[in-house]
Order: C-alpha cells, then structure tokens, then sequence
C-alpha cells in the first residue's frame, strides 16, 4: 500500500490546471494539443524515430547524471561538458584514422574533453571545496562561449558563411543501421554504456564507493575513502559521459559542430536519471519517455496549435509531474515500513 | 553572605522528576531545589543525568513523572522561550554563536521581542553594555565571534542569557574548556550573580570547581540523587565515592565474564602502536591533551577514560588515521603519522580496525544492506572482488555466516541496516571490524546503549581478540566496564594525563578521582 502526500497531490492537480488554463487562454482545445502530441510521438513512424534518434544522447548523459547524483554530487553542467567534447572531437578530428579505429577515437576523445571540462569543477571541488552547481552551471555558459567562438572563428568552415566546421571526414561517421531511417551505431554505444554503468553502480567497487560518499560522506572516511577525491572524480566521469553523448551526436547525426545542436539536453538528462532513481537499466526508458514528449510537442509547435512558449510551459509541467510521481511512493511515512 | 543559603526557600525546585527516553531512565524520581542567592552544584559522571535536568528547566524537555516548581508554584516549561520568561537563564556546554557574526548581532539573533523586524541597535548596544557592567566584564561588541577566544565567547554567552530578567542562570560544564585565570574570572562573576540574589546551577565534574564556588553540592549517579550536601560538610573522597559508587553488583557481576584473565600485557610485550610527544586539539583549536607518550601492545586492553571532550576522541581519530595529530609523532603497524602514506585506507591494510564511536555517522550506511554495510572499510580488500566487481555471492555467504556467529536479528544480508536495532548495528559493526587479521582495534564506546546481554556478548568479544593477540583500545567512560575488562588505563582529564597504570593495582576510588581531576583520593 502506498500513500499518497497530500501536498504532492495539490501540486500535480495546481500544474496541471495551471497549463490546462494557460491553453485555453492561448485559444486552444487542451484536448486536440494533447491528442496532437501523442499522435505524433506515438502514431507516426516520423515522431517516433525522432523520438528513438535523441533516445541515444538522453540515455548516455542520464547515466553520467545517475553517476554523479548518486554520490550526492550535483552536475548541472552537462551542457558545457558536451559541447567541450564534442570540439575537443571535431577539432583533432582530421589527425584520426578512418574505420572503426576512428570513430572509437572519435568517441574517446569526446569523452576526454567532456572530463576534463567536469573535471575542472571536479578539482575546484575536491581542493577548494567549491559547490559543483555553481561551477558546473557557469563552466557551461563559458563553453557556450567558446563555442560560438569557434564555430566563427578558427573552427569555421572554409565557405565562412554559416557559423559551422566542416564536416568530419565520413570515415569517421557512425554507420546507420536501420536501413532507410537515421538510427545509427550510436544506439549500440547506447545500450553498451548501460551495461557497464549497470554492473558499475550495482555490483563494481566504484559504484559502491559513490553510494557510501552519497550517502554518508563521514562513514566513507572512516572506512578509509576521501570523499572529497572521489566527489571531484565522479564530475570528471559524468562530464565524459556527457562528452560521449556530444561525440555519438556529431557522429551519428550532424557530422559536424555547430551551435546549439544539443538544446537544453544536460537539463532533460537530471529529469531523466531523477524519474527513474537514478537506476541506470531504467534510464533508457525514461530516456526514450522523454524523447517521446519532445518529439510529440514539437509537431505541436510545428503546427502552431498553441504559441511557441506555451510548449516549454508544457514541457516542464510534464517534467514536474514525473518528478512529483516518482518521489510519491519513496515518501511513504516511516512508521509504514517496519512491517517486513 | 549574611544567612545560610541552605535555609532558603528553594526557589526553583524539582519533584519527584522522573524522565525517561524510550527504555533510558535518564532521571528516577529526582528531587532538587536550589534557593535565590546560592550556587548549587550538580555533580556526576557521564550519563548520571545531569545534561536531562538542565534540559527540562531549559524547557527542551518536559518531566515525564514530578513537576517543576518555582517560588512554590507548579510551573510547566514546555519550551525554551517560556523557560526564558519564567527567567531561567542558560550557558549550553557547546555555544550557541553564530561565528561570522559579531558578537552584537549573535545577542540581537535572539532578541525576537524587539519588534518587527527591526533592530534598534544602539539601544541594544546600550542595554548589552549595561548587562556586561553588571557582571563586571568589558565586551568588545564589533569583533567577530570567530575572532574570539573562548573565554570571551563564554561571557557573550553569559550576557547573551543575562539580557532578561534572569532569576536562576545554568551554567553546563562552563570551565570545562577555561584556563586558570579564566575560570578565576568566571568565578568572580558567579560570586556577583549571587550577591545579586540569582540563583546558579553549576553543572560540573571537576571537585575544585565544587569547593572553589558551589555552596551545596547534588551528586547523581544513573539518574538518581545518591547524595544532598552542603559543601562545607563534604570531602572530595566523600564526593567521588557517591560519584563512582560501589560496584553496582549486578552489572558488575554481568560484566566479569568466566574467562577473564588480568594482567596486563605479558612481559616482554611487543608495542604495535607508540605515541610519543602528542600533542590533540579539540575542534575549538584549544588544546585537549600535550606531550603524550603511551605504547598499545599486543595481546592487551588499555582502557582510554575521561570526561568526554578532554581529547579521547581526538586521539581515537589519529590512532584510526582519520587525522594527524597536531604535535608528535604516531607509529603504528610500522606508519609513521606525519609520513605520506599515513591514512585511514593504508592502517586498515595492515591491520587496524575501528568501532566508531558515532556508530550512526560513521560506522554504518543506514539505507545500505548489512551485505553492503559489510564491505565499508572492506572495499579495498580482495577477497570480495574481481576485475572491481564485488563477488555477490561470496559477500552474502560471508556476512551471513558473520551475523549468525555475533548472533544479529536480521532478516538476512539483504536487509537495510537502518531496520535493525541499535544493538544488533553494534554487533553488525563489531562483526565486519573483528576479523581474523586484526592487530589493533580501536573500541570507542563499544557498549554504549547496549543492553546488560549485548555488553556482556561485546565484552567477551574484546577478550577473545585479545587472546587472539590483537591490541585493544578501549575508549570507555564507564568504570565498571574499565574495571571489568581493561589491563591498563589512561585517563585524560583537563590536560592532564593520568596513568598508564595496571588495573589490579588501581582502585575504583584512584580511577574516579583521576577522571575528577585529582591526583590522589585526599582522606
């Protein structure tokens, strides 16, 4: 039996009123914005690839985010550590091999780059003690930076006329492998990332090491751990996850660097790691839930059912309502669960 | 003084109080009163109550059985501000300042009566002034608090319970952390309170303190008043012998298990840990305990008492390679404390174990499975890992083998340590912490909270692992457990450093008076 709280109740039953209202003021039928999304999502092979194509990056930064929460650190900055590995990628790019060798490069050097810029906040934290929040969130608007930067500047392609690189060499592309759709090798990339952080956070030393520094940071010293170290690591590793995600992007969709080729996805992927728990082999799913609502409200906005803000309104009501329902049965009242 | 004060109308008093925290009698049918104009001092070991009794006149907690009297009317202190109204003052042992603020704006924190919101802060700069004339002391009001020493931080506090009309002032533990001239000083101030009428309750476990300034002096021991006197009537032996009591014979007698050996180590002791020249500092900065020298041998228990705060636990932590001690050097299992490997991680590989004192915060992860719970401190150690992954099935097989010999109540491996009882999280502790390679085991109050059955089972556990060899240190401050179990014994009181000396050779009356602070039990 599950309880539910009364005031998370109030707040789902408050936000959905509150975009139910906000539509109808925008004219629209909340009953055809919603029937819209879900069709497109669900209902059209277009919505649903689309939604599968951006199941990929979600589900690898959601890991790095399950990583780095479960040892209670806050990386709000994966957004940064994407785009410093996917440059970090594209700009030694011409110096790789081409075949599997390439790309698998390709990919570590995201990873690289995407650690050492987590793990920027990673050291800030371990010898200065600085809140990672705060690190993480201004490191990424730094990136943002840097990267309109390049992508004007040296990184620019050899026409100069849209802020863009050249493409990488198509050696160094991810094949499809659904013939006829975008669904790339990156899905494998995916799924293999899963596994690992899985048996990782489940079963491996490491994994362990984060719960205890997450969950008493005092008993981790005693047992002979520095929390401190292995705070400002888990950053490092998160950022790589998020630098992978950038890399298998570029690689399997874009194929080369540009602005804002990854909106807002190091904020979605907290949502993501946050609905499920942070338990990386339901990450996917969430991932793949969330990718489904992005892909349904964005034919929404296509077809200007509703005006354009409205649709981030929903979004993150959307958001809010996952969140509020996945803390509901954690909160069961104290008294309810010595019976065992 | 123009009358006796023990002929006073109590002013404040207790009846018949009786507190009690879940199974803890914390008080038994306590009766004290103390009268307008005297110094009351209460007076006990660890655990005999006193904190309680400061607690429910501070309004923290209400009296489960009795009541509360003032001026002879029942009063009920249900919370601190309306104990501050009835004008009941309090100086916690721990303060209560805020360090990055000043010392103005830590008393303008409380003044919530002055209004909306809004501070007049040079009329409460003016009453501060007033208040601190009339204890005689000069305060800088603009420095910070962290600034300060903690003499000075004491006086804000004292003025910080002084700005009410205050009728009885608590003073917990106050010269605990004071250097001579300070406690003088201290004194002084007492001595005008009283001239002023004030009642004073001193909570104290230091005997000078008793004669230097208390007119009548309260001994508890385990909740109970075992003793009322005027302290002119009163001998510091007479005052720890009510302190330690005789041997409480059925504790004793649970305690003394078949099998004990006394001794000490055996000659020729090989020392597995030396301290030399340590020098501890509490958290404060002041410092708890200077030139240390002192062996742990194998195959031995050395009993590490005290009143808390003098540095045990200060010492516990270097030992454990959780800190470096601020002065002096620690050799242990062949580490030197100020050489670079020196840490909690390498100690454990060679063979150093740890009962935590707060089981709680250090010793365990309450979400986490006993299997889990298992492996902290055991995390590096390779039989319950290949290639980095644990070896699930080896672990379970292991602790529930382990929790079926320290006989824990458990479901199995697979249940939250946070559902277990307290005594069964001890045993869960001790279990993963003695193991077969144990050389040396810190024990910080192994017992604490324990039932009479769980300490008995604990103590056969140390005296098992000593016959296995290993070296036992045993931070207690219980003297029937010192008595029962321990070779030698080390006391820290007040900077002080009694002992080491053999158990057989000393008596109950030497070991509480060394925790007193005295050096000999005067006749």
């Amino acid at each position: 039996m599950t309880r539910l709280n009364r005031p998370e109740v109030y707040g789902i039953v408050f936000v959905v009123a509150l975009v139910v209202g906000a539509i109808l003021v925008a004219g629209a039928n909340p009953f055809e914005v919603a029937r819209a999304a879900v069709q497109r999502a669900l209902f059209t092979r277009a919505g649903f690839l689309e939604a599968l194509l951006r199941t990929v990056p979600l589900t690898i930064m959601g890991l790095g985010i399950a990583l780095s929460f479960r040892a209670g650190v806050f990386n709000i900055g994966m957004d940064g550590q994407l785009i410093a590995g996917s440059a970090l990628a594209v700009a030694l790019a011409p110096w790789l091999p081409g075949g599997a060798a390439g790309i698998a490069l390709f990919l570590a050097l995201g990873i690289a780059g995407g650690a050492a810029w987590g793990g920027i906040a990673g050291l800030i934290k371990a010898r200065l003690g600085g809140n990672e929040i705060i690190t993480t969130i201004m490191l990424t608007y730094v990136a943002t930076q840097l990267l309109s930067w390049l992508v004007r500047g040296p990184m620019q392609e050899k026409m100069r006329i849209i802020p863009r690189s050249d493409p990488i060499d198509a050696a160094l592309r991810l094949p499809v492998i659904v013939e006829g759709t975008r669904i790339h090798a990156g899905f494998l990339v995916a799924v293999l990332a899963v596994v690992a952080t899985a048996f990782v956070v489940r079963r491996g030393r490491y994994g362990f090491k984060l719960d205890v520094v997450g969950q008493n940071a005092s008993a981790a010293a005693y047992a002979g751990m520095n929390p401190a170290a292995i705070a400002g690591m888990v950053l490092a590793v998160s950022g790589g996850f998020a630098g992978l995600a950038g890399a298998v992007e570029i690689s399997g969709v874009y194929g080369r660097l540009q602005e804002g080729f990854a909106p807002g996805f190091g904020i979605s992927a907290i949502a993501v790691a946050l609905v499920v728990r942070l338990n990386p082999w339901l990450v996917p799913v969430s991932a793949l839930g969330f990718s489904l609502l992005y892909a349904g409200l964005g034919s929404v906005a296509q077809k200007a059912l509703v005006p354009f803000p409205l649709i981030t309104i929903i979004e993150g009501a959307v958001v809010f309502l996952f969140l509020a329902a996945s803390v509901m049965p954690a909160r069961v009242p104290a008294g309810a669960k010595s019976d065992g | 003084m123009t009358s006796d004060p023990s002929e006073r109308v109590g002013f404040v008093a207790l009846q018949a109080v009786t507190k009690r925290f879940g199974p803890v009698v914390a008080n038994r049918s306590v009766d004290l009163q103390v009268g307008a104009g005297e110094v009351l001092a209460l007076v006990g070991e660890n655990g005999a109550g006193k904190s309680t009794i400061v607690n429910m006149l501070s309004g923290l907690f209400m009296p489960d059985e009795g009541r509360i009297l003032m001026e002879g009317q029942p009063v009920r202190l249900h919370s601190p501000s309306v104990a501050v109204r009835a004008g009941i003052g309090t100086v916690h042992q721990h303060y209560m300042l805020v360090p990055t603020l000043t010392a103005l704006d830590n008393i303008a924190l409380q003044q919530t009566e002055l209004g909306l919101g809004r501070l007049d802060r040079a009329a409460l700069a003016a009453r501060v002034r007033q208040v601190a004339a009339d204890l005689g002391f000069s305060l800088d009001l603009d420095s910070r608090i962290d600034g300060l020493d903690v003499a000075q931080q004491q006086r804000i506090e004292i003025v910080k319970s002084m700005m009410h009309a205050v009728r009885l002032l608590i003073l917990d533990e106050p010269t605990a952390v004071l250097g001579a001239d300070d406690r003088r000083h201290l004194f002084e101030v007492i001595a005008r309170l009283k001239g002023q009428g004030t009642a004073v309750i001193l909570i104290t476990h230091k005997l000078e303190d008793v004669f230097a300034i208390a007119d009548r002096a309260v001994i508890l021991r385990g909740g109970r008043v075992v003793a009322a006197s005027r302290v002119a009537d009163l001998t510091a032996a007479a005052i720890v012998a009510h302190m330690v009591g005789t041997a409480d014979s059925g504790k004793a007698e649970a305690i003394a298990t078949g099998s004990h050996r006394r001794g000490g180590a055996p000659a020729g002791a090989t020392a597995v840990c030396r301290v030399r020249g340590v020098t501890l500092r509490r958290a404060n900065g002041s410092v708890a305990v200077s030139g240390l020298d002192v062996d742990l041998n194998a195959g031995e228990i050395l009993a590490l008492a005290g009143v808390e705060g003098n540095g045990q636990s200060e010492l516990v932590a270097c030992l454990a390679g959780m800190s470096r001690p601020y002065g002096g050097t620690i050799e242990s299992l062949g580490e030197r404390s100020d050489g670079r490997r020196w840490g909690a991680a390498r100690l454990r590989a060679l063979g150093l174990r740890h009962v935590p004192e707060d089981r709680r915060r250090y010793g365990i992860v309450g979400p986490m499975s006993l299997a889990r719970n298992y492996l902290l401190g055991n995390q590096d150690r390779p039989a319950f890992f290949r290639w980095g992954l644990v070896k699930t099935r080896r672990l379970r097989d292991a602790v529930a083998a382990r929790l079926a010999e320290y006989q824990v109540v458990a479901p199995g491996p697979e249940t939250p340590m946070q559902n277990l009882s307290g005594g069964n999280q001890q045993k869960t502790v001790l279990a993963r912490e003695l193991g077969a390679d144990t050389r040396i085991l810190l024990a910080a109050h192994p017992s604490r909270g324990l039932d009479i059955k769980t300490i008995r089972f604990v103590h056969s556990v140390l005296e098992e692992a000593r016959a296995k060899g290993a070296a036992i240190l045993l931070q207690s401050s219980d003297i029937d457990e010192i008595m029962a179990v321990a070779d030698r014994v080390i006391v820290f009181s007040d900077g002080r450093v009694f002992g080491p000396a053999a158990c057989d050779t000393l008596s109950r009356a030497q070991l509480g008076s060394w925790i007193a602070g005295h050096q000999e039990v005067t006749p």
